[in-house]
């Protein structure tokens, strides 16, 4: 079963494109990660499949349910811990729960929601004096009001520490163990390939690519950063290097060349340069979000 | 039903703040204070000034905010990311601030029908009671408007702006958009009596002069001051108090209702 599809989705802000057509299948039961730097459209994608926003074309659907006619039924279906929310500072942890029990008309036990994101000591304070961790968690908390089958987190890690990140994965992996299906969007690499099953790329509201975890892990690890640092500068051999299959970004300076290539051309690499100059360090970097991007993209960063 | 659940949240929010009780302290005082100086033959007048000024600033203040404050602070994406739809937000929040809202001015006629029967003895209750009501009805037609208003709003200074011209409208406004009518309809001049038939009818769409309107023909003791005609009957000015809390809801509710978060 498909839990969300986008169909030529596209969303105009009076003179911005968020989102490019945008073709996307999310299938039941699965983690799928949305990665995408800032900007790229992913709050406005998770907004519109939460009716938050309206499409300017193309529809967006939640277990077949039309995301903009069946809001409702949708939402009944559907936790959520949304991108710019805010909660009610003159409010308890614990009255906000209850509030998500009552709307979502669920029997859960607040107290216990609240100790499993770790917020167990203070279930009775004011959210006021919450800090951004704090606030998190308690948002986390709203969402698995319910046991929805399909959960949507926006920047899900946001303002967490280790041990808030580290905990947000336990109870995403438990989520999908349930049987759930979890959607969540993130600008950080590390998460996304700590918990997804499946990734999906967007840059500047396009979907460059939807891959697995193993074929994203592939294309990192074969996109890594070379610093070669040389005894004297490589002359015409880095016309050789730039000549070599599937090596980018090449350039120099102060004697240090830098170089993207995959790991299979990393010895070639060094050997072209010790033509001509004597090898005197090697390092190597993996690879930034920018350069996944560009990797994806096609685009020379 | 989920717009219930948001009309419970509304109604109970302001018992969990502090404000609360500067409301209830500045009811208590002006009802307590304003009556306990009121003469019998004063005693209608006294109430329902108060209720003029009083409910409309209460009805207005508690509202406009409701909704356009959690559109702009972004806790409106909490109430939205459960299955409750943008008219169960509109619906739940203008019936739990009616709630809050009449249970304030309920307050204020209590402690206002307490001190008229020490002072001015029980015969007295039945025109507290009477002006409890149109003050019910008024403060109800205002709070629906103000929320429709909220809903219309993209931020809470626009919400305020709009909302305490209302305000103004319903208090001298009226008066000065009716002459402004006249003077266009005269071909840009002093307009001369006698006055044409529909200015009856346009001061009567006041909601303030509907509420007034209201205390009089429902107080057996008042004789009527107009001449009867449709728009001086008791239904006429209930219509009109529907009407303004009615229409701007609608509106509000459907601008809301297509617009972006």
């Amino acid at each position: 079963m498909t839990a969300i599809e986008l169909d030529s989705l596209r969303k105009q802000f009076d003179d911005i494109v968020a989102l490019r057509d945008v073709d996307l299948t999310v299938q039941s039961g699965e983690v799928f990660g949305l990665l995408g730097p800032n900007g790229a459209g992913k709050s406005t994608m998770i907004d519109v499949v939460l009716d938050y926003v309206r499409p300017t074309a193309g529809t967006a659907t939640v277990f077949g349910l039309d995301a903009q006619q069946q809001t409702k039924a949708v939402h009944r279906r559907v936790g959520v811990l949304p991108d710019a929310y805010h909660l009610d500072g003159h409010l308890s942890a614990r009255t906000h729960v209850e509030f998500a029990i009552e709307s979502m008309d669920a029997d859960d036990d607040s107290d216990a929601l609240l100790d499993r994101v770790g917020l167990g000591s203070v279930t009775d304070r004011l959210v006021r004096g919450f800090s951004k961790g704090m606030e998190q968690r308690l948002a986390l908390a709203l969402a698995l009001v319910g046991e929805p089958e399909l959960l949507i987190l926006d920047e899900p890690s946001t303002g967490l520490d280790p041990n808030g990140a580290r905990r947000m994965r336990t109870i995403i992996h438990e989520e999908c163990d349930r049987g759930a299906t979890v959607f969540f969007s993130s600008h950080i690499l590390g998460q996304v390939q700590a918990v997804c099953d499946r990734v999906g790329i967007l840059v500047d509201g396009t979907v460059v690519a939807v891959d697995s975890i193993g074929g994203l892990q592939e294309t990192v690890g074969t996109a890594e950063t070379l610093r070669i640092t040389l005894d004297s500068q490589p002359g015409e051999t880095i016309e050789s290097v730039r000549q070599l299959p599937d090596v980018r970004n090449v350039s120099v300076s102060d004697g240090v060349v830098s170089v993207s290539c995959p790991a299979r051309q990393k010895v070639a690499v060094i050997d072209t340069l010790r033509q001509n100059a004597t090898v005197l360090d090697i390092e190597t970097r993996e690879v930034s979000l920018d350069e996944l991007f560009a990797t994806y993209t096609g685009a020379d960063g | 039903m989920s717009w219930q659940v948001v009309a419970k949240r509304r109604l109970l929010d302001p018992y969990r703040s502090r404000y609360l009780w500067v409301v209830l302290a500045v009811t208590v005082l002006l009802f307590g204070g304003g009556v306990h100086m009121a003469t019998r033959p004063g005693l209608v007048s006294m109430l329902r000034s108060l209720g003029a000024l009083f409910v409309s600033l209460l009805a207005i203040a508690s509202s406009y905010r409701t909704i356009a404050e959690p559109h702009q602070t972004g806790s409106l994406r909490v109430v939205l990311s459960y299955p409750n739809s943008r008219r169960d937000v509109v619906v739940g929040t203008a019936v739990g601030r009616s709630l809050y809202v009449v249970g304030i001015i309920s307050v204020g006629y209590l402690v206002a029908g307490a001190i008229s029967l020490v002072t001015l003895g029980a015969d007295s209750l039945l025109s507290v009671a009477i002006v409890w009501f149109a003050a019910v009805l008024f403060g109800v037609s205002l709070t629906v408007l103000a929320v429709g208003v909220s809903a219309a709003s993209r931020t809470v200074n626009r919400a305020a702006i709009a909302s305490f011209t209302f305000v103004l409208l319903f208090f001298g406004g009226w008066n000065l958009l009716l002459q402004g009518i006249r003077y266009v309809l005269n071909g840009f001049s002093t307009p001369q009596p006698p006055q044409p038939g529909w200015v009856d009818v346009f001061v009567a769409l006041n909601p303030m002069h509907a509420f007034v309107h209201l205390v009089q023909t429902l107080h057996p003791t008042q004789t009527l001051v107009y001449e009867s005609s449709v728009h001086t009957t008791t239904w006429f000015g209930i219509l009109v108090l529907v009407c303004w809390a009615l229409v701007p809801a609608t509106i509000g509710g459907w601008l809301f209702e297509r617009r972006d978060l």
